[in-house]
């Protein structure tokens, strides 16, 4: 049995574009359990709102492997806003 | 309940073994080394540089930062398609930081018994790193303006 934890503790990492907006390169959040993706990324726009105008061109990923859909977020995870990249 | 995955731990233990982001200089010569042998009949170079300019203005510099566990890990990724594809020996380097005109941001080394090979599996490597590494870059202008390039979304 896993023990139920009230509240997890993640960590977001800012890149690029969305790392200026937000003025910081990593981040983090104290959540309560359970949380989701989305609930953490509308948390990150509140509190950065220079990333709602980037945020259409934005991935995200969790424990860097890119999400498709609304995900709960584990304690310890390792979220990443990622601007479209332009490696070369 | 463990959430290790089969293939997360082999990627684990490629982590950093390997490193092919760098913030120092790319070395060409030792790159090439690095995909020589005596059975090798055929190498491609690959190399980046920095230019002087864009559609919109006379550049001075680029800047470039990555997620570097992640942009290594998708490296590797990219390197074992290119080797289930063709028969190479392989080295994928890229450089972040700050980086002036005529600098080196990227090596792509690849060596083959044939040379039809090492074209084909370089050209693959180059356009696949481009549009799937997480690494961005920001162009420094002339007049002090600066710009993120426009870049690729990361897809599933």
């Amino acid at each position: 049995m896993e023990m139920s934890i009230s509240s997890i503790k993640v960590k977001v990492l800012y890149f690029a574009n969305a790392k200026e907006a937000a003025g910081t390169q990593e981040e983090q959040f104290i959540l309560s359990n359970p949380t989701s993706s989305d609930l953490l990324l509308r948390r990150i726009l509140e509190i950065h709102p220079g990333i709602k105008d980037l945020v259409k061109t934005i991935s995200i990923s969790v424990n860097r492997k890119v999400i498709s859909e609304d995900i709960l977020l584990n304690d310890k995870d390792e979220i990443a806003l990622l601007p479209p990249v332009a490696g070369g | 309940m463990t959430q290790t995955k089969g293939n997360n731990v082999y990627k684990k233990h490629k982590f950093r073994e390997i490193e092919m982001i760098t913030e120092k200089d790319i070395s060409i010569e030792k790159i090439l080394k690095s995909v020589r042998d005596d059975s090798v009949g055929a190498t491609v170079l690959f190399i980046g540089t920095v230019r002087n300019f864009s559609e919109v203005d006379t550049i001075v510099g680029m800047y470039y930062e990555s997620y570097t566990r992640m942009a290594e890990e998708r490296m590797q990724i990219i390197i074992d398609d290119a080797k289930q594809k063709w028969n190479i020996n392989c080295k994928l380097l890229h450089r972040i930081g700050d980086l002036e005109v005529g600098d080196v941001s990227v090596v792509v080394a690849v060596s083959s018994f044939h040379r039809h090979e090492a074209f084909d599996a370089c050209q693959y490597l180059v356009e696949r790193i481009k549009r799937e590494v997480q690494i961005w870059k920001k162009e420094k202008f002339i007049g002090g303006n600066e710009r993120w390039v426009k870049g690729y979304l990361t897809e599933k």
